[in-house]
């Protein structure tokens, strides 16, 4: 089945995909306006929770300062770098998808994912780790924001997973319609906002001392 | 000839660099001996990666303006109010 695409894939540019073509000069925004509402206004709620996190941090220094020192930053950092990974990823796989070629897109949504999962799994552990401390959403300040933040978070993740699942079915075919790149590029623009969300809560839960 | 993305590779290696920048510049390790600015400069790199994939990943660089101003005024706005809270609560001299 998928030799059809590969037979198709020459390598010129059947779609506009690539780094050429991210750079062009008719402006647009890939994927579907709804999902761009739905991140632009999802940015706003964040800076919010953000700018609350700090706040409460000045009133009770020492208490966070503490707080976290008990997390592993390890597991933040690790997370950290496999999201931009699976980003990465996602932006090439839907380049290929653009390319018509179907197979490598499909392999890279997949490795993605992967990536995905292995988030959820780190977070599981490290979250299993913090409750075995005796640590939970009611412990203190810090805590609270933590857990919800990276609760709300890991929605997100869990969320852009199903979004990026369901996109890649129309991969699996011979070929796919302008629509279904359209839901591949939705999918791909919440992941990498849930991406973004996770840099900025590595350095306000881990970094910021 | 097969494809391969290099600006995407290349900004995803820069981003994965200052991921590792930045946890090492909190802990004392980099070349910045004050806490304060350590973590002010955690914030401003976070903030930059923010962007890259703003702009880059989500190639919001050929957005229309004004989604385009939307995005960079949330990253310097964002950042700004932040790091301003964090510098205000911060106790000690600002000099590492």
């Amino acid at each position: 089945m998928s030799k059809h695409a590969d037979r198709k894939s020459s390598g010129h540019l059947t779609r506009q995909g690539g780094d050429q073509a991210r750079h062009q000069e008719k402006p647009s925004l890939p994927g579907e306006a709804g999902i761009w509402v739905f991140i632009f206004g999802d940015m706003l709620v964040f800076a919010i929770f953000f700018g609350t996190f700090l706040y409460y941090r000045n009133l009770d220094l020492d208490v966070f300062e503490v707080s976290r020192g008990a997390l592993n930053e390890n597991f933040g950092l690790a997370n950290t770098l496999i999201l931009l990974t699976s980003s990465w990823l996602v932006v090439w796989g839907v380049d290929e998808a653009r390319f018509g070629r179907l197979k490598g897109a499909f392999i890279r949504m997949a490795m993605a994912m992967a990536l995905g999962g292995g988030f959820v799994g780190l977070k599981a552990l490290e979250w299993r780790e913090k409750f075995a401390a005796g640590i939970s959403v009611v412990t203190n300040d810090f805590f609270m924001f933590y857990f919800i933040f990276t609760g709300i978070h890991l929605g997100h993740v869990l969320i852009g997973l199903g979004a990026l699942a369901f996109a890649s079915r129309a991969l699996q075919k011979v070929t796919i319609g302008a629509g279904e790149v359209r839901t591949l590029e939705s999918a791909a623009a919440f992941w990498h906002f849930v991406d973004l969300l996770w840099v900025i809560l590595f350095a306000l839960l881990y970094l910021i001392r | 000839m097969y494809y391969f993305p290099k600006r995407i590779t290349l900004v995803w290696l820069f981003l994965m660099l200052l991921t590792c920048l930045s946890f090492e510049v909190v802990q004392g390790f980099g070349f910045f001996s004050g806490l304060r600015m350590a973590t002010s400069a955690a914030i401003v790199i976070a903030f930059l990666k923010v962007r890259f994939i703003l702009l880059d990943f989500m190639e919001l660089k050929r957005a229309p303006l004004p989604a385009r101003l939307f995005v960079e005024a949330w990253c310097v706005g964002t950042c700004l109010v932040l790091l301003g809270e964090y510098l205000i609560g911060s106790p000690g001299p600002s000099m590492p």
